[in-house]
């Protein structure tokens, strides 16, 4: 049975997967001072969104909705259901999306995006083994 | 849109929340960059024609009015701006990386990997800052401005 997208079990392994990639882990501008909270949504579905907290570039935390108040959040990032599956299978870079508009920071510096765009584009890339299969119709 | 209202010199979208995404992006990342870097302020008022930015590998553009009392970021290419950078989206992030003192004129983030990157990029055209010699100040200025370190 497919997981489905941003469910705590999808986030299980979202996080397992980030965590293991080391092309993540080596594009942060610096990983020892990534340490923030952030959120993770869906445009046009409040319903849909996910809260995690980084330490030192690596995620402790990954739950399915919302854990965090707003003001403790240093970024929110929401796009498409269609742009996080086309990021997360690999047929979209970060970076590109982010220009193009269809990533788009609700709240944060953008510099953070700019600055650690690689570790960005490895992180949403790890989002697709996040489970065997994905089920993104939710 | 006020992308951002910062010490009295705000930037907007002209086309508000329709803009496209790197009016979008270069209006937030300017905003941002007024917020944290204020001394900046006075930069954008010393450059009085229109700048742009072209992403090459998205097909959009945006041009930049800086104004006395605020900028106005438009959908692509308005009026004649006097400097257009044209660049893929991963050089856009390289340039916005690099370091610049002294308003731009002492641009030190090229003389880095990433700077030395983006001059290789420029000489052989894979990377056109047009106006980067027939108006060198504003163009080192231009990237001054949006670099976000």
């Amino acid at each position: 049975m497919a997981t489905k997208f941003f469910s705590q079990e999808w986030c299980d392994g979202a996080m397992d997967a980030a965590n293991a990639s080391e092309p993540m882990y080596k594009g942060f501008k610096k990983a020892s001072t990534f340490t923030n909270k952030m959120a993770f949504g869906v445009l046009g579905r409040d319903d849909l969104v996910s809260h995690l907290e980084w330490k030192e570039g690596r995620i402790v935390s990954w739950t399915s909705g919302r854990q965090y108040d707003q003001d403790e959040l240093w970024l929110d990032i929401k796009a498409d259901m269609e742009t996080w599956k086309d990021l997360a299978e690999g047929r979209a870079e970060a970076g590109k999306m982010l220009v193009m508009g269809k990533v788009k920071f609700e709240k944060g510096p953008m510099s953070a995006a700019i600055e650690n765009a690689v570790a960005l584009h490895h992180f949403l890339q790890s989002w697709g083994r996040a489970a065997d299969e994905i089920d993104y119709d939710v | 849109m006020a992308v951002a209202e910062t010490a009295g010199y705000p930037v907007k979208l002209q086309s508000g929340d329709s803009a496209n995404g790197v009016a979008t992006i270069v209006g937030t990342l300017l905003g941002q960059n007024f917020e944290n870097f204020p001394e900046r302020i006075a930069l954008a008022k010393r450059t009085k024609r229109p700048v742009a930015v072209v992403s090459t590998d998205t097909d959009q553009a945006c041009t930049i009015m800086f104004r006395d009392h605020g900028a106005v970021v438009h959908d692509g290419i308005v009026g004649k701006p006097i400097v257009t950078v044209r660049a893929s989206v991963d050089q856009i992030l390289d340039v916005s990386q690099l370091k610049m003192k002294a308003g731009g004129l002492w641009p030190v983030g090229f003389f880095t990997k990433r700077g030395m990157g983006v001059l290789g990029q420029i000489l052989r055209h894979k990377l056109v800052v047009k106006g980067l010699l027939t108006h060198t100040v504003t163009s080192l200025r231009t990237i001054a401005l949006v670099s976000v370190v």
